[in-house]
């Protein structure tokens, strides 16, 4: 303690007097300052550390905390141990260096638990009446909590919390982590009151402001969480270069997102990314990621994920993997939605793999696991579709995109049914079937391609036992739309048609562009033979997601020009069809000479070539063509 | 229960397990009905199960909404292996051709499973690795053992196929038969065997299997040759290789987030590569093996240096020692978990802690070497185009570093990055040429010959360094988990005052490359194993507390829990042998006694391969064994046979007397066999299986 207490009083009195005379004669930054300042009184490397004695090496180990050099720090501490196995403070710096700095937390509980039999031992039993026993007792407990906390124990920290607080300890973090344990006891009145008195008594205000603005989204109370998150803003920002706004703006984002304010949403997650700390963590670039899918920004979302990206390189975190499960999953939708399924496979499977460190955010590993299946087995569909209108150079070539898609429909069938019950059985009879259930990582606009293979009774009902408390109108179009994707699923055609008649016209444009998609291709499937309306909502559709209609097995109706017939027969396998007996949007344009192919695919209302591609193998250029319509 | 822990079908394998036997009983039950019945009786009753679940899918039963959906589905899975199972041995029960198609099925199954290991990726399916890991094997190991398992399996599963020859579904333990089985047997299991220790020793010995295992770069051999391989890199395995544990920061580390742990140095030109040199050579290499000491003053003349202490812990054997760069001490460590580690050793290094872009107007090469030196840093490569295209590189570029720095840029931003480049190069032939005067498809190996050429062309002293390059962003607490794939190769210039200084190409353009997460819960496994000794942190610390059991990774119950159910089988086992044997001594009753000594009698015929085929009556059965070659007189078949179904007034009043003397006279021929077999037919457990499953001796 003696030697914490004299480098506290190197921090703060000798090194503001010693680097202020440096700085006004010297050309040094400030951490070459701090580096000199303490580098010479407290590492001494003139002395082996075997000679030092254990307090020396606890004050290096301090010190090297504070110059973020963490493993000389830790090498210390174990010295002091192979000294003095029953050395208490070095047990509890050590369990710190596991909880903050590696995220090991289990071997961090090791040490504090160890730290906390010691000093019991060494010291007695509580209440004490020395302050080095109180703090350092203090010290132990708060530990232990951050570490309950860490490895899911709640009922554990709550249980130190309390103890923390019968000793009459109390300091700044206490409020704000009181709350949190509560709130994830499902305690949120108890929680919304203890973050109240955080904020009141000004402990560590910024985080206990964060913490209301969380239990009242949760409590029902979207506008009193926005005014505490505009304090919490308020607050971090006024801590300069020290104040992480982007936590409290990314919350704020995901109230309006609840709120289905999706312009405010998306401006508060820009402005979150945009911040010193915004590319910390990912969720503020995840959640402008899922609101832009909603309404088909691929392009934005790609810009946004590379900006993440490159800015995230500044910032080791504790692994490099940290943030990629999630950055996966984006970019496996991305691809999907451009038509590259076997791209979008291969990383959505890295998704599910991939290492994923969640801490103290909401999601958790399940909502991530749940959300990759689904986009997983849409694109399963979409890979299978595509091989069922590829155009294919010989026979075997065919037979063998059988054999793929069979497999592909087998393990389709297997992850529908994974996901079921991940959904069911892990995430609390699907919780997340509220729409923008907060943490939840579930592209919602297509959430009834998995939702279809349940029985609709039970659909219509859990939307019942939702809309009780859920009363947003533009979450009703989202369950609207999954009861009619069930109905048609389960052979319900016209009721499934009425549903979705009446939601379309609900729908809001370019915010729910996506669920339009959704609702068309349920037209699209109860058309009955209806050409024209057919025709009409596949153009629809392919003007909102291009390749949409080839993922999910439809054909796009068009005009043709084609001369040669091997073409025609071709391209009358794929999922383009050609009809010249109606006047549509497209038109598909050969124009080959001297043995080489030139297709065209051209917008007829404004003339302008969209797409085109040539070469001399047929199949290739075929093959390349659809690729680029779709 | 393990097997559920290690495979995640939702559904508990066990039941599935438990529902698969079921099916197989079930099918013997059945074996009389056609196998048309059958099915049509299975399908019947998949088509009223699913009614059912439809139906029960949607009953208002639970709190839960979707419960009896989740319910449902884990039925249909059950139902579904269950079926399987009872039509799959029903047709095996049928026919001998059905049998080899479900052996084939099971087979094909069993190596679709184990595929993953294609293109030497032995630590594919990842369900290997976890078994390697907890059996403490090396992953070839492992695989090779599960494959002859799976054999061997198979094989068993044969060996009680029925035979041509016998009734339906019956099992013929009989001598000739054993014997023919027996030495089948014997015979495929040695060629397993036989072959596993081949394939072993070839790629564990074998120069050419080493490289394509160890991604292009194998281990430092002889001076005078090299480790490295051009054909192909696809051993870009997984496999663990080391834990090293940095016992302090590397904060000014200039390679960041990158680490370069230097094994070997490759310096002398021989022919068309750049083999090891002789000692006098490359001395900042250690070249010790990890058991020795080492130790070397610290060379005071190169700038920015700092120590810093690694501990290694091997996992896979290194013929030589690995380190961040000038290693100055090395000591070998205890090992703390032998069943983990291979070695262990200690080194002190003097570290890099200059910034890359310091090197401005820097010369190249130690102004203190030799002539000889010089001459061996400065060899260049026969073939003239190197020097052409290093000049037409470099035209622009006023010093060394310069020219360092466009050769690197100009190779990372033309060169491809392949595991299989597959150049057709000729014994003796420059393996470099079709890389960069081809198709500039390549790996490490390729890229850092080609860079050393140049450099050499252009007159800067140049080598190839080898060991490992692992990103740092995938250590934890300092500790850096190295994988095969890790090895690498590269290449250095020598900067005046600096030293050996790696320059390595980071293509732009990557066709393929190995995978590159590392097992954060294997990290952590190990970290476990170095974690201080009881004495600082006791074991039960964490008893009572919540959430901490070990990461998931495969644990094998202790032995006891295999021993007990195994002991209880085997006095189970021989408890009913004896009762069979000899519970005719109980009975006071003439009749049960007449019926248990012919069921004596019975369990040792079934022993050695007789047995009362079904719809075979006892009378019969006494013909067939006096016509067979044993020629043996079953007497209590018939008594018993006149005993029972006789009228009362016409049955044999035997004695108990009698009967022990008829006993004894049908089994005299019996007893007259050797000790040892009569031990071999003991343990035979056909008669225990009927005993539990038969109605009619």
């Amino acid at each position: 303690m003696v030697a914490q207490l004299f480098f506290y009083i190197l921090l703060f009195v000798y090194f503001p007097l010693t680097a202020q005379a440096q700085l006004g004669n010297s050309e040094k930054n400030i951490d070459d300052l701090l580096s000199e300042a303490f580098r010479k009184p407290l590492i001494d490397d003139s002395i082996e550390d075997k000679d030092k004695t254990v307090e020396e090496l606890i004050a290096e180990a301090n010190f090297l905390f504070l110059d973020k050099r963490p493993i000389d720090a830790r090498s210390k501490l174990l010295k002091v141990l192979d000294k003095d196995p029953n050395y208490y403070k070095a047990h509890a710096l050590l369990g710190e260096y596991y909880l903050v700095h590696v995220g090991h937390y289990r071997l961090a509980l090791k040490y504090i638990k160890r730290a906390q039999q010691l000093f019991l031992q060494q010291q007695g039993k509580p209440p004490y009446d020395s302050t080095e026993n109180r703090t350092d007792h203090a010290y132990i407990l708060y530990l232990l909590v951050q570490a309950r906390l860490n490895l899911d124990n709640y009922e554990g920290a709550l249980e130190i919390l309390d103890e923390y607080s019968n000793y009459g300890y109390f300091a700044s973090w206490y409020p704000g982590t009181r709350a949190w344990v509560l709130m994830k006891l499902g305690r949120i009145k108890e929680a919304i009151q203890t973050a109240r008195i955080g904020v009141i008594t000004g402990a560590d205000e910024g985080r206990a402001l964060n913490m209301l603005g969380i239990l009242l989204s949760m409590d029902n109370d979207p506008q009193g969480a926005l005014k505490v998150f505009r304090s919490a803003i308020a607050q971090e920002l006024s801590l300069g270069e020290e104040g992480q706004p982007a936590t409290p703006l990314n919350n704020s984002g995901e109230v309006y997102k609840e709120l289905f304010d999706d312009e405010k949403a998306e401006s508060t997650w820009r402005k979150a990314i945009r911040l010193p700390d915004g590319c910390e963590h990912v969720l503020p670039t995840l959640n402008l990621g899922i609101l832009l899918m909603e309404q088909l920004r691929i392009n934005d979302i790609s810009r946004i994920l590379d900006e993440f990206e490159d800015c995230v390189k500044q910032f080791p975190l504790r692994n490099g993997e940290e943030h990629k499960a999630l950055v996966n999953l984006m970019r496996g939708r991305i691809s999907l939605m451009s038509g590259k399924s076997d791209t979008a496979l291969a990383f959505l499977e890295k998704s599910i793999e991939g290492t994923q460190w969640f801490g103290k955010i909401g999601t958790n590993e399940n909502d991530l696991i749940s959300a990759s299946l689904i986009s997983i087995i849409q694109a399963y569909e979409a890979q299978s579709n595509y091989l069922k209108t590829k155009v294919y150079s010989s026979f075997f070539e065919r037979i063998s995109s059988i054999k793929k898609r069979l497999s592909i429909w087998v393990k389709r069938k297997w992850l529908i049914r994974k996901a079921k019950l991940t959904l069911i059985t892990k995430q609390n009879d699907i919780e997340d079937f509220k729409i923008r259930n907060t943490d939840s990582l579930i592209d919602y606009s297509s959430f009834g391609d998995l939702l279809e293979h349940l029985p609709p009774i039970l659909i219509e009902k859990k939307i019942q036992q939702i809309i009780d408390s859920d009363t947003r109108k533009e979450s009703l179009n989202f369950y609207n739309i999954y009861l009619a994707q069930s109905y048609l699923y389960h052979g319900k055609k016209t009721k499934a048609q009425e549903i979705v008649n009446s939601t379309l016209q609900n729908l809001r444009p370019r915010y729910d562009d996506s669920l339009k998609v959704q609702a068309l291709l349920i037209k699209l499937s109860t058309t009955n033979g209806d050409l024209k309306t057919y025709n009409q909502t596949a153009q629809l559709i392919y003007n909102l997601s291009k390749a949409t209609l080839r993922n999910k097995g439809f054909y796009l109706p068009v005009n043709y020009s084609i001369r040669d017939n091997s073409i025609l027969n071709n391209l009358n396998d794929t999922n383009l069809k050609l009809d010249n007996s109606v006047e549509l949007t497209y038109e598909i344009k050969e124009e080959s000479n001297n043995g080489e192919i030139v297709l065209q695919f051209i917008n007829k209302s404004t003339n302008k070539v969209l797409y085109s591609e040539k070469g001399t193998e047929q199949v290739d250029v075929l093959n390349k063509f659809l690729d680029l319509i779709f | 229960m393990l097997i559920d822990k290690s495979i995640d079908l939702s559904t508990s394998i066990t039941a599935l397990t438990l529902s698969s036997i079921i099916g197989v009983f079930s099918a013997y039950k059945l074996k009389n009905y056609s196998s048309s019945k059958v099915l049509f009786g299975i399908l019947l009753i998949i088509f009223v199960i699913e009614i059912l679940l439809r139906w029960l899918e949607v009953l208002p039963l639970a709190s839960s909404i979707f419960f009896l959906s989740t319910l449902s589905s884990h039925i249909r899975l059950i139902e579904l292996i269950y079926f399987i199972s009872i039509f799959s041995t029903h047709l095996s029960l049928k026919s001998a051709t059905a049998y080899t198609i479900e052996t084939l099925i099971l087979m094909l199954f069993g190596i679709s499973i184990l595929s993953g290991h294609r293109n030497f990726h032995f630590e594919l399916p990842k369900f290997t690795q976890t078994i390697s890991w907890t059996l403490g094997s090396s992953q070839l190991t492992t695989f090779i053992l599960i494959g002859t398992l799976i054999s061997l399996l198979t094989l068993i599963y044969l060996f009680f196929s029925p035979s041509e020859n016998s009734q339906e579904g019956e099992i013929i333990l009989g001598k000739r038969n054993i014997l023919r089985y027996g030495v089948g047997s014997l015979l495929l299991l040695s060629l397993f065997i036989g072959s596993s220790g081949l394939i072993h020793s070839y790629f564990k010995d074998s120069s050419e299997a080493s490289g394509k295992l160890t991604n292009g770069v194998g281990q430092a051999g002889k001076e005078g040759s090299s480790p490295l391989g051009f054909h192909s890199a696809l051993g870009g395995s997984n496999e663990p290789a080391g834990l090293v544990r940095l016992d302090g920061d590397y904060k000014n580390n200039p390679f960041a987030p990158m680490l370069y742990l230097r094994e070997s140095a490759l310096s002398e030109l021989q022919g068309n590569e750049i083999v090891l040199a002789l000692k006098g050579f490359d001395n900042d290499v250690s070249r010790t093996s990890p058991s020795e000491n080492f130790s070397r003053v610290q060379d005071n003349s190169l700038a920015e240096r700092e120590t810093l202490t690694q501990s290694v812990y091997l996992i896979a054997p290194h013929k030589s020692i690995f380190a961040i760069d000038y290693p100055i001490k090395i000591d070998p460590l205890k090992n703390p978990n032998t069943s983990k580690f291979i070695a262990a050793y200690r080194v002190v290094s003097a570290i890099p802690e200059y910034k890359l872009s310091e090197f401005e107007n820097i010369e190249t090469g130690d102004p203190s070497w030799t002539g000889i030196e010089w001459s061996h840093y400065l060899a260049v490569h026969s073939n003239k185009k190197y020097t052409e295209l290093a000049l037409n590189i470099t035209k622009n570029e006023p010093t060394d570093i310069d020219k360092i720095r466009a050769i690197i840029k100009y190779l990372s931003k033309n060169a491809i990055y392949t595991l299989t480049p597959n150049h057709e190069v000729a014994q003796g032939d420059d393996p470099v040429e079709p890389f960069l005067f081809g198709d500039m498809r390549g790996y490490c190996v390729h890229f850092a010959h080609a860079t050393v050429y140049m450099l050499r062309a252009l007159g800067i002293p140049a080598r190839i360094g080898t060991g490992y390059l692992t990103d740092l962003n995938q250590a934890k607490d300092g500790h850096i988990l190295l994988r095969m794939s890790d090895r690498h190769a590269w290449a250095e210039s020598y900067i005046r005052g600096y030293g050996w200084v790696p320059f390595d190409v980071q293509p732009e353009q990557v066709e393929s490359h190995a995978d590159t997460n590392v097992d954060m819960s294997m990290l952590e496994d190990l970290m476990g194993l170095l974690e201080p000794g009881d004495e600082i942190l006791p074991e039960k610390i964490l008893e009572g507390e919540k959430n901490v059991e070990d990461s998931p990774s495969l644990k094998l119950p202790e032995l006891k829990y295999f021993i007990i159910p195994f002991l209880l089988l085997l006095v189970v086992f021989i408890l009913t042998k004896l009762f069979l044997r000899y519970s005719w001594i109980l009975s006071d009753t003439p009749s049960i006694r007449l019926r248990r000594a012919y069921i004596s009698v019975a369990s040792q015929l079934i022993e050695r391969g007789h047995i009362r085929n079904t719809g075979e009556t006892r009378c019969e059965f006494k013909k067939r064994l006096i016509a067979g070659k044993l020629n043996f007189n079953f007497t209590l078949a018939e008594k018993l046979t006149k005993n029972k179904f006789c009228k009362n007034t016409d049955r044999n009043k035997l004695s108990l007397k009698e009967i022990s003397q008829a006993l004894h006279n049908d089994l005299s021929p019996l007893i007259k066999t050797s000790i040892w077999k009569r031990i071999v037919f003991f343990a035979n457990p056909t008669p225990f299986l009927e005993f539990f499953s038969r109605k009619k001796w």
